[in-house]
Order: C-alpha cells, then structure tokens, then sequence
C-alpha cells in the first residue's frame, strides 16, 4: 500500500504541476486578451456598437446580486476605462502648444482617476466582516489594558464623558487602567481625573503633538495593550470584549481598528441636511475600504477607537512622530516589521463630528499633508517588509489625497476650449463621446455596486471638490518639503449659534462657479455665432454645467446652519419613568436623549411646561433619577432640560446614552441602497437648494454674513 | 489542346472577317457647323501653333456645354469669395472657340426681395442685374470676351469692398451656371501638337477618345492600343474614357490602330515603314476632325511603333514616361516614395511656397502616395510646418490655414512682431483617413481677415513662405490592405499600379473580346498611367483558357469581360460575388470558409447581401467592378471590370478618379447610370506585411465582434479564479490563530 502510495504521489504532483502550469497560462492568455481588446482602436461606430452590446452584458450581470458579479463588473469597467485611456493617449493628443499643455493636464488628471479606480477595487475585491472573537473563559487570562484619551485644547466638557465612558468598560477592574493624557496641562483636567478615578499625564512641552503624547505615556505605562480614544470618542461598554479577543489569540496580530462613529452631522451632513439619509463621507472608508484592506493585512490605524499591542508599538519605537498622520504611519511601520493589523467593522464607540466646513476641512488638509508626508518619507512601494498588495493598498491610500489637483483640473478643462478656444481632445467630438460615455457609464454601474451601500454616485467628486482647493498647496508643499507644517487640533464640541455662509471657505467655489458659468455663456455665443462647431461646444457646455451642478452643492455647504443643541440628541428606544414632584410616577418611552435633555413620548398630558420632575432611566436592574425641568410639552412629546448631575448620575447617563453594546449597530439601518439617477436628481436638487440660498442670502443684511462660531 | 488552341484561332480570325466582310470600313457622315470667321481668325494667331488647328470631336452647333457655378451642397473647384463677390476661375480648351455663352442665375428665397448683381468677365462688366427671389435669369454674354483662363466676377453693385459680402451672396444663389456653346478650331496635322486634338491637359473634364482598330485583330494589336491610351493617360488625368470600334471609323476624332495594308488601312498606313501620323479626317464633312494613325504594314511591327510612340521615341506632343527599364515596388515616377520622410521642396522642386497679398490666397501642392500605405486609427501622421511670416507695419495680422484633401488640419500662428523675422515651426496631426493614394496639400492665406486690409491707402503686401524644409513623415507606414478591394482599384489602380510598368499585372481577355472590352482595358490603362506616370509595358495578355494560368501565375488579374462567355469567369463562377443572369449582374455571396470572417466584421456584414440587390435592383444598366483572390496565389487579387456593351463605359469608367465621391472598401462596386455602391461580400485576403502586434490590433479591430467575446470571456475566467483566490485569502485571514484551534 505504502509502496503503491510512493508511487502515486510523483504522479499526482505531477498532475497537479500540470494542472497549476494550465491555470497559469489560462491566466496569462486571457489577460493578453484583454490587453487586446484594451488596445484595439475602432472607428465611431464599431466603438458605440461595442460599447452597446457591452453595457447590456453589464445590465445581465448587474441583476445578480453575487460577488462574482461585482467582480465582473469590476473587470469590465477598467477594461472599458482602460480602452479609453489607450485612445486618448495614442489618439487625442494635441500637438500645439496650449493644447498640448492642456491636454497633458487632462490626461494627467485621468491617468490619475484610473489608478485611484484600479487600486481601489483591488483594495475592496473581497472585504472581510470580522466577526468578534471570543475571550478566554477564565478572566484570569484577560490581559490588562491601558486606556488612553489624548487631549490638548478640548473642553472638559467635550472629554469628560468619554473618560465617564472608559470607566463604564466591561472589563476586569484591576486590568483596567485609564489615563488622561492632557497635553494641554489643564488643572480641571487633573481634579476631574482625581476625583473620578482616572490616572492623569501631562507634559511640559507637546512635542511630537499627540503621537509624542502617546509615546509619553507609553513610557510610563505597562499594560500590554493601549486602548486609544480621542477625547471626543465615547467607547461603548463592549469596546474591550469585541476586540481583545484577536489580539489575545493572535500574537502577531498588532491592532484591532474599530470604525469612527459620529453621532452629530458633520458639517456637510448639516448645512445639506443629508444626516442619516445620505452615507456620510466616513463610511465608506470605515463601511468598505478598511474591511477591504483587512484581507490584504493593511488596516490602517486611525488614531482612535483602536486597541494596540504594546508589543508591537515598541517594536516600531512608538507611534511615530515624523508625520501629522502619526496613525496610518504608525500602522505602516508596523506591517514592514511583520505585524499584522485587523478591522472589526462593529461600531464600538460614538464621537462628534467637526462643527464648520472650515474645520472639516483643516482636518482633512491635515489628513492630506500627513499621507503626502509618508509618501515622501517612508514611500510604501520602497523600503523593506510590506507585500505588494500592502504596498499597493496604502499607496491608494496616500495617492488618494492628491486628487486636489486632478478635480481642479476636471473642474477647469472645459474652459479651455469654452474660453480659451484650446483643443484638449485632438479628436472628433462623436469620437470623444464614443469612448468617454462608456468610461464614464461603467465606472459608474461598477463604482455604484461596490459602493452602493456607503456612498452614493456623484458624492465622491462633491467631497473632493469641497477639499480641492484646499489641499492642493499643502499636498504639494508637503511633497517637495515633508518637514514643513504642524500638527493640528481639530476642533469639537463648538457650536454655531447664528446660522451664517462662509464666504471666506466658499471663495474657491464661488470663483470655479462664476468660470464655468462664463465658459458656458461663451460657449453657446461662439456656438450661435458660427465661430465654434456647435458638438464641441455641446459637450464642453455639458461638462461645465455637471460642474456647476457639483460646485453648487459645494456653495451649499459653506451655509452653516444654525446649531440650537449644545449636545447632539440620540434617538433612543428606552422605557423610562418620570417622576413628578409630588410622588406620581408616569411611564413612558424615551424618543431621544443627550447629555443636557431628553424626548419622551406618551408621557400624559397633565405635565407642564416648566415643571420640575425626576426623569428614571433604566440600564438592565439599574435604574437612577435625574432632576430635570420641562421646557416643552408640545404634540405629546415631553421635551426635558437636565440639571446639572453628579459624577454618579452623569456616569449613569453616560452608560445609558452611549455605552450599550447595541448603541450605533443600528445607525441608519433604513437607508436605500444606491441608485445613481437618482442620486444625480438629489445632488442636482441640492446644488439648486445652494443657488438660490446664495441668492437670497446676498440680498439680506451683512449681520448674517458676519461669522458665528463657539 | 492544341486542337482547342486552332479552333479557338479559326474562331477568332473567322470572327474578325465576318465583321469587316459584313461591315467593311465605314464612315460616318455627319456634317458639323463651323464657325468660319472665328477659325479664320484664328488662324492669324501664327504664334500659337496650338490654334493653327481644327475641330477634334464633333461638336452640334447648337450643343451646349455647361459649367456649374454654384450647386446645392456641392463644391465648385475654381469658386472662391472675395470682398463684396463671388469669383469663379475656369479654363477652357485651346482648340475651342466660343460661339455663345450665357449666365443662368436663380437665388433663394430665404430672405425675399430682389438682389442686385453686377457681372465681371475677365475684368469688363458685362451687365448688371437685379434677381427676384426664385426667378431665373439669364443673362447672355459676349463669346469675345472668353480666353483661356477666365474668371468670372459676381458681386454687388456698389457694395464697400472691405464689407464681406461674398459668403452672403454665395448663400443668397440658389444656382448658377455658365451655358457655353463651343465650336471646334482646326489644327494642323502634325503629331507634335498631341494630345490635342484629342484633348487640352490644362482642362480637367471628362474626355472620351474613340478608338478605331483596323486590320487583322490580335492581341499585339490590343496591346499596342493599350500603349497609346497609356499616353493618353499620361497626358489627361484619369477621367478618359475610349470607345473602341472595329474596322468602321467614326465621326470626330479617333485613334486609328492597324495593322497590315489592306483595302481597310488603305490611305493611312504609308510605305512598309512604320505610321505614325495626324490626318484628316477621310469622311471629308468635319475637316476639324483628325485621326492619330499608329499603323504598321507588318503586323508584327505595330506594337514596336506604339511603343516607340508612348515612349516619346517617335516625336510628338506632350509629357513623356518614366521610361526605365526596371521598377522597385512602389516606384512609379508620379509617386512620392514613403521610405523617408516627404519634404515639401520634394514636391516643389526645391521651391518653396510663397503666399503674399491683401486679401485671400492658396497655394495647393499635390502628390500621390502609394495607396495601400496603413495606418492604424489612432495613429497620427506628424505634419511638421516650417514657415515665415512678413507682414508690414500697419497691416492686419494674415490667418493661415493649412488643409489636406480638404480636412482642415489646423492653423498657423503668426509670430508677434519681435519673432517674425525667425523661423515658425508648427507640429499638425494628421489622421490616416485623412491621407490617400492622391493628395491636395492646401496652404490658405486671409491677409485682411477683418477686412481692414482694403481701408489700406497703399497697398501693403503681406507674405508667407512656407519653407521647403516642412516635412510630411510618412517613413513608418507600412505597405498593407485589404485586398481584392476595388476602391484601390477605382481610385489608384491598385495592386497594378504596384510596379509602374504593370510587371506583375495578367490582362485575361476573352478569346473574342468585344469593343466594349477593349474600350474598357484601355480605359483601365489610360488610368493606370496617369497614376504611375509609366507605361504598362510589361502587363501580360492571354485570350484563352489555356494560357490564362501560364500568365496569370504570381501576377496579380485583371479581366474584362462584358458577359457571361468569358472563360475565365464561367471556370471562377463559384467564387465570384456576383452572376450573371439575363437581366444582368445580380450580386451573390460566394460561400467560402473566408466568408464567415465577414460576419465578424460588424452588423453591416449581414445586410450586405439584400443591400447589393436593392441597389442592383435600382440602377440601371448594372456595371460592376468586383475583386476575388487569385486562383494561382493566396495573395493576389482579381480585378473583374465587367460592362456589357460600348454605351456602359463611361458610367464604369466615371467610377474611376479620386474626383468622385468618396467610396468604401469593397469587393464589388455596382456602377449604375448616375450611382455606384461598394459591397463586401466575398472572402478577403491581406496584402503587405505588417508587424505581428499590429497585425493583430488590425485584425480585431476589422472583426470588432470578436472583441465581446474577447472581453467576456476571460473576464468571466479571471473572475472566477480571482473569487477562488480571494475567498482562500479570506479564509485564511478568518482562520483562528493555531494556539486556539490546538
């Protein structure tokens, strides 16, 4: 038997030799094929005809819901993409001097477009939904935790909860340590640590920003995991429970990243008034990009909301220091030393969202600056260590942030031919359309699928085109000198008590708006008149009013609408008993709650506005009241204001607010999946919205225009 | 076969007796007007040898010839607008004389109203006008006025010289047209004055030539006929026609070819010796009537005096041919050769182009290429444009544009003040559509584009050179086309036209052929070198079945027949794209293995067929032209021109000349009265060579059906193993850590 065994087993690696040696030149004939169907030039209409039958094969695969499908689409998108780019390079290109120039621009920007598209579906081929891991049975084996909560500049009140939070975290006690690392060297900050329990670091100088606070504490610390929350990041009681348990079992897995979940719009969300009804800009990023990358071991840490392995941050000598984005560095310095990194896409912790588009967008030049910074001075494609798709998954992430100047460019090129009679495509109109179209169609069909639940089609450009202006200068600052520029605090827990439009922030928009509304109005003269041919105006006027379309909304969003809550109100399912002054207990069902006031429904009529009462919440056999005054009754809905609480009370309404397990799985649940019309209707819509705000806006008094911001 | 080959010989000789015993040689009277005074008048013109001469054609007293001026949708050559006007140039023949003429003018009635039009002929005011919208006038014009050249002024009465009111007034005509009647002017009989009276190269116009075969009819005869309308070709551009007639001499002027003294070439061929000479006509009623007699009293001397003719060894007038005796692909003297880049002062003879003036001006150079150059879709060919631009103090800055074969291919940029004294280079892409086997290289200059120029006290002349260093780089186009394809035929004479002297060309005649036959070869040939610039002295003939291989082999085919006898069509009938049938040509698709390929070719492929018939079906008398492959090589192609009688040549032969509207490729062209259409519906073959990569992107991007499935397929392939992959990943990046799963 043994004999016959040894015997069969050369024969059957053989097979399977043959078997591989098959597969791979299966693979390598059908890329060639495709790299011929890629660079096959056609005339108009074999191009429009192959461009037909393609987009019904698409139609066909898109009724399937399968991954293969998505995958399709994926393959028959870059393939038509990449038919366009060989036409466009090999076909298009001017040869005088403006429009080569413009041109060349124009292609750059595409040639751009088309890598981000390619390494963004190879980083989202196959996103893995981590489930959490059990922790071992006996406690004893659960490691101890440090918890860290940097801050510098942020308000006590902004950090407090979120320290009451830490506490509430369901883990052994004496395993638990939390510190409050405030860079800002704050006495409140100390006594409320003090008087909670919490230990408290400061430092005499803020060097290294928030990675130096961190690696300060590190060194006067032991515990083998750091749990980082920034200040504004209130954990749930689960966060330590879900997540330890792959580092506990996995010695080389370094960090487990938890999405960052806002529970306030962020300012586009706001002064569009999308929240919970359009996927937030986040999402995708925490929804399909970071479970994309966990299957290529490339999860980038995002400064909070993540447990680290001690370990692995001495390892790399802390978190690192060189660049403003310490996190994705850190991560990066981490996979050349072998670690692993892993996602849990479980929404474990709640934090505010920037209140301006001003402060958004600082935030996002910074994350702009940081990603440029590595990419100068620790490039993922050299240096030792990362695999390729780890190179290649945080390559898109690094080039990803230099779309600035591509956008200007996309938001520009039309007006070199409407304006400056300048020819960017060498190429018949008709032509120009026979190839573009389907590019533009099945990157659309492909990027709807894959993104359909996170982002809806044309949000994209509106983000980049909101950062476009900003990013351009410090991205390439930042590429020619990476040491130049600070680390800077975003700004949380403000609130803007006048609603008012920032011109200031709106400047760029504004000027790109008033081009392309030129651009157009010459177009069409030049059209009427004979001087231009009226197909290459058609398609440039078309292209300029897509862009007004887009830069409209980004007018939308310099609105700041008026904020009227100090502290954003959850919408919380809760039983919950009011307790009047004069001992009747009404039960009722709590519709929202926030840290200073409260919803409630069915609640009786008698009630008053006005009246002091004591609001009971339960938390499993837990139950406290908390003094309160009714400040409206109106429609059944008892609308409470809080009273200041005690430690106690505010640790209970912190659990109870934002500490349950369950607290943000459910977030926006209800929301459609995407339908690319449909979202061009409600972009179009708000974009109109923005026009006719600017409109009236100008023609009201300056005392709006001025600025209000806390 | 030997038997096959005498009877075939009685047949053909027997043939050719009963034509002249039944018909003898006849002349036919039919006396042409004259106008006496103006011939007499001419012929006081002792410098002008070309005037001292007669009628060539019969022309009608009262024939009218007329010129289009403006046409709906149609381009005039010689129209240009200026200023306030509409200035038409045209030529017309040296051996004319003009008897009557006049203007026929309608506008449109889009704006209402009448338009004043003064008339300007050669610079005298004829009349001026006023036109009502949808009337016609006509206005009649003095014949003394007309040259050679004329230019023929429309414009405004009164209108301010720098308002640009030409293109208005081109709009406002609705059509306009020159009626001229013509008499003929006698000429002297004397060969150096050829190609007159036969034709005036400086006039583009279609010319019919008749051809008068007497004498024992062979193929050397045929040949030698070839040669001469090879001259004729070489003199006139393409759009010659000949009308062939066997041992009957028709009115006008002819071609007399014969062979052998007999009652029939009596008076004609002189001596022993060899005849080469111009005579009048003998039906004595058209004395401006004259036969070019090419004769030999031995027969087997004809076709050495109709080369020694072509080639220009016997004096006589017009363009001589290449005249080497051995030719490289491609080497034809009236091609540019594309093995290095084309520089313009190749074209000019080293001159360079000057455009200068206050107001409008062109230059055109033009050349021809071999036509079977290829260029992918998206390659460009780099036109480099050297240039200086002069232009004085004071004067408007001049627009240039450059054009090919009427594509606009871009504009030249006026340097400012400082740079204009440097050299100007400007880059231009040229589409390969854009390019063909005859091409018009067109500089334009607007010197006053706003008009400015005529508010100008002195003149002020602005000037463009265009250097003879401006370079066309054609050098890395490959020799490669789809073959048979007719429009290379139609248009360029291709493959023939290969070597210039036809050394790989087999002319399969049929045993007897038929006038129209003979009209139609040497129609071909008159073509054929008007594109080389050579004569076809090294084509092949064979007229019978069994020499057709022997001489067909490794040569590309032509075969001329005008019915179904041919033997070589009733032996080919199975792969011809067409049959014959009693009502004539009826396209058919001939089921071939190569034939499926079609059908990969686009959705067009599949209606070519009902298409072919319906066009066949609407044009009348039905012409063709078809291409197959060789039956003796895979990469030689047969030409197949196919009439039917005398009447059909010059509808078949009008489907030759890049003069024409534009044709796609095909392997037949079905030519009716006034419209013509080019099918696919055969195998098709390659001819050249091209590099494998570029091969293949030819191929898949003719046969772009394949590319769905070229996409698809691996598509799906790769996905599958990339779903396999990545699920395998996934898994392994789920697995639990060994310590656990132990």
């Amino acid at each position: 038997m043994k004999k016959a065994k040894l015997l069969q087993t050369p024969s059957i690696t053989f097979a399977g030799g043959i078997a591989r040696a098959v597969r791979l030149l299966a693979m390598v004939i059908a890329v060639v094929t495709l790299t011929l169907v890629v660079l096959t030039p056609l005339g108009l209409r074999e191009q429009v005809s192959l461009s037909g039958m393609l987009f019904l094969v698409a139609l066909v695969v898109t009724r399937s819901r399968h991954r293969l499908s998505t995958l399709m689409l994926m393959v028959m998108a870059i393939t038509v993409s990449a038919r366009y780019l060989a036409w466009r390079i090999s076909a298009t290109m001017s040869v005088e001097s403006l429009d080569l120039m413009l041109s060349a621009a124009m292609l750059f920007a595409e040639l751009y477009a088309f890598l981000i598209l390619v390494l963004g579906y190879f980083q989202i081929s196959r996103p893995i939904v981590r489930k959490p891991l059990a922790l071992p049975a006996d406690l004893r084996d659960w490691p101890a935790v440090d918890v860290f909560i940097p801050t510098y500049n942020e308000s006590l009140e902004v950090v407090r909860a979120t320290i009451l939070a830490a506490q509430t975290l369901d883990w052994p006690q004496d395993k638990l340590h939390i510190f409050v690392l405030d860079d800002g060297n704050r006495e409140d900050f100390q006594h409320f640590a003090n008087d909670v329990g919490v230990g408290y670091f400061s430092r005499r100088d803020n060097r290294g920003a928030k990675a130096g606070n961190i690696n300060a504490a590190l060194a006067r610390t032991n515990a083998p995991f750091v749990a980082v929350f920034d200040c504004d990041h209130i954990p749930t009681r689960s966060f330590l429970q879900l997540t330890m348990g792959w580092l506990v079992e996995d010695d080389r897995l370094a960090m487990v990243q938890t999405p960052h979940h806002f529970y306030s719009p962020d300012p586009l969300e706001r002064n569009l008034r999308i929240f919970k009804t359009c996927p937030n800009e986040g999402e995708l990023f925490y929804g399909l990009i970071q479970p994309g990358n966990d299957l290529w071991n490339a999860v980038f840490f995002c400064g909070s909301c993540a447990v680290i392995r001690r370990a692995a941050l001495v390892d790399v000598g802390g978190i690192a220091e060189e660049t403003v984005t310490e996190d994705a560095h850190t991560a990066l310095r981490m996979h050349r030393r072998g670690w692993r990194t892993a996602f849990l896409g479980v929404r474990q912790a709640g934090g505010l969202a920037t209140e301006s588009l001003s402060g958004h967008i600082r935030q996002r030049v910074r994350w702009a600056r940081g990603m440029v910074q590595i990419l100068r001075v620790d490039n993922p494609l050299f240096g030792p260590g990362l695999t390729w798709p780890q190179r290649l998954c945080y390559l898109n992430g690094l080039l990803y942030f230099l779309s600035g100047l591509p956008r200007l460019i996309f938001l520009t090129a039309p007006l070199g031919f409407l304006l400056l009679n300048a020819h960017i495509f060498a190429a018949e109109p008709v032509m120009v359309l026979a190839y573009a179209l389907p590019h533009l169609t099945f990157t659309l069909m492909a990027t709807s699928r894959i993104q359909g639940s996170f982002r809806r089609s044309f949000w994209g450009e509106l983000y980049e085109t909101v950062l476009s202006a900003y990013i351009v200068l410090p991205t390439i600052l930042a590429l020619i000198n990476p040491r130049l520029g600070r680390f800077n605090v975003t700004a949380k827990g403000g609130l803007i008590t006048t609603s008012y439009f920032d011109w200031r922030i709106a400047l760029p928009f504004l000027v790109l708006f008033g081009l392309n509304l030129t651009g157009i109005a010459a177009g069409l003269w030049a059209a009427s008149t004979g001087r231009q041919q009226l197909d290459s105006v058609l398609i440039n006027v078309g292209w300029a009013t897509y862009n007004l379309i887009i830069l409209s909304v980004a007018i939308a969003a310099a609105f700041e609408r008026q904020q009227r809550r100090r502290h954003a109100r959850i919408v919380l399912r809760l039983p919950a008993m009011v307790e009047r002054s004069y001992g009747n207990t009404v039960a009722c069902e709590l519709s929202d709650l926030s840290l200073s006031g409260a919803s409630l429904g069915h609640a009786g009529n008698e009630i008053e506005r006005g009246e002091e009462l004591h609001l009971t919440l339960r938390l499993g056999e837990e139950s406290l009241p908390m003094p309160a005054r009714v400040v409206s009754t109106k429609a059944g809905i008892l609308r409470l204001e809080l009273a200041t609480l005690s430690p106690e009370r505010e640790r209970f309404l912190v659990r109870a607010l934002f500490c349950r397990a369950d607290n943000w799985i459910r977030w926006a649940d209800e929301r459609r999946l995407d339908q690319p019309v449909r979202s061009f209707l409600d972009i179009s819509l708000c974009g109109l919205r923005g026009l006719i705000q600017l409109v009236v806006n100008s023609t009201t008094s300056n005392s709006t225009i001025s600025r209000r911001y806390t | 076969m030997i038997a096959e080959k005498i009877i075939r010989s009685f047949i053909w000789t027997a043939g050719w007796l009963v034509v002249v015993a039944g018909g003898g040689l006849r002349a036919h009277a039919d006396p042409v007007a004259r106008n006496r005074d103006s011939r007499s008048a001419l012929l006081d013109q002792t410098e002008r040898s070309v005037l001292e001469a007669s009628v060539p054609e019969p022309l009608e007293a009262n024939d009218w010839r007329t010129i289009s001026i403006v046409k709906p949708g149609k381009e005039t050559s010689g129209l240009s607008t200026s200023g306030s006007g509409i200035r038409f140039f045209f030529r017309l023949r040296v051996d004319r004389l003009i008897t009557a003429a006049q203007l026929r003018l309608c506008t449109t009635d889009k704006k209402g109203g009448a338009v004043d039009i003064e008339v300007v002929l050669n610079g005298c005011t004829v009349d001026r006008i006023e036109l009502i919208a949808g009337q016609v006038e006509v206005l009649a014009l003095d014949p003394s006025l007309f040259s050679d050249d004329n230019v023929l002024v429309l414009r405004r009465p009164g209108a301010d010289p720098c308002e640009p009111a030409g293109n208005e007034l081109l709009l406002a005509l609705k059509t306009s047209e020159l009626e001229l009647q013509q008499s003929a002017l006698p000429i002297a009989n004397d060969v150096a004055l050829l190609p007159l009276p036969f034709l005036d190269p400086r006039v583009e116009e279609p010319t019919t030539i008749q051809v008068v075969f007497l004498g024992e009819r062979t193929l050397e005869m045929v040949r030698a006929a070839g040669l001469v309308a090879a001259y004729f070709g070489l003199q006139g551009g393409s759009r010659l026609r000949f009308v062939v007639f066997f041992d009957e001499l028709p009115n006008g002027n002819a071609v007399v070819i014969a062979a052998g003294k007999s009652e029939l070439t009596h008076g004609l061929i002189e001596g022993e010796g060899p005849t080469v000479r111009l005579v009048d006509h003998p039906n004595g009623a058209d004395d401006a009537a004259k036969l070019l007699v090419i004769g030999a009293a031995m027969p087997g001397e004809l076709l050495a005096v109709a080369q020694r003719f072509a080639a220009g060894n016997i004096t006589r007038g017009g363009v001589l041919p290449g005249n080497r005796s051995e030719y490289l692909p491609y080497e034809s003297p009236r091609w540019v050769k594309n093995d290095k880049a084309i520089r313009l002062s190749d074209l000019t003879a080293g001159n360079d182009l000057v455009l200068e003036g206050t107001g409008r001006a062109t230059q055109v150079v033009s050349f021809r290429l071999a036509p079977d150059l290829f260029a992918e879709l998206t390659q460009s060919i780099p036109l480099v444009v050297d240039y200086r631009v002069s232009v004085p103090p004071g004067a408007p800055l001049p627009e240039l544009m450059v054009e090919l074969n009427h594509h606009i291919i871009g504009r030249l940029t006026v340097p400012g003040p400082e740079q204009r004294s440097m050299l100007q280079r400007a880059r231009f892409a040229i589409h390969p559509s854009q390019l063909s086997g005859y091409n018009e290289l067109c500089l334009h200059a607007e010197f006053s584009p706003d008009g400015r120029g005529c508010e100008l006290l002195r003149p002020v002349v602005s000037r463009v050179v265009i250097e003879g260093s401006t370079v066309l780089h054609v050098e890395k186009l490959h020799h490669f086309a789809v073959m048979p394809d007719v429009k290379l035929f139609v248009y360029d004479g291709f493959p023939f036209t290969r070597f210039a002297d036809l050394r790989e060309t087999a002319v399969l005649l049929a045993p007897q052929p038929r006038p129209a036959e003979i009209g139609l070869l040497l129609s071909v040939l008159a073509h054929v070198s008007a594109v080389t610039g050579e004569l076809p002295k090294r084509a092949v003939f064979a007229n019978s079945s069994s020499t057709y291989e022997k001489a067909g082999r490794d040569r590309d085919l032509l075969v001329i027949s005008s019915g179904p006898w041919h033997p070589w069509l009733r032996s080919h009938a199975d792969e011809l794209p067409f049959t014959y049938t009693p009502g004539g040509l009826v396209p058919r698709r001939p089921w071939r293995p190569g034939v499926l390929l079609n059908y990969l070719t686009g959705f067009a492929a599949f209606v070519q067929l009902p298409q072919a018939r319906r066009f066949a079906q609407t044009v009348s008398p039905v012409l063709g032209v078809a291409g197959v492959e060789s039956p003796w090589a895979t990469d030689r192609s047969t030409i197949l021109l196919l009439a039917t009688e005398n009447s059909q040549v010059p509808a078949l032969v009008d489907a030759m000349g890049h003069a024409e509207a534009s044709l796609a490729g095909g392997d037949l062209l079905i030519a009716g009265a006034a419209r013509r259409g080019t099918f696919v519906l055969g195998p098709r073959t390659t001819w050249g060579a091209l590099p494998l990569w570029r091969k293949g992107r030819w191929f898949f991007s003719t046969h772009w059906l394949l590319l769905v499935p070229m996409l698809v397929v691996p598509a799906l392939f790769l996905v599958r193993r990339s779903a396999r992959v990545l699920e395998l990943l996934a898994k392994r990046r789920l697995q639990l850590p060994r310590r656990r799963q132990s």
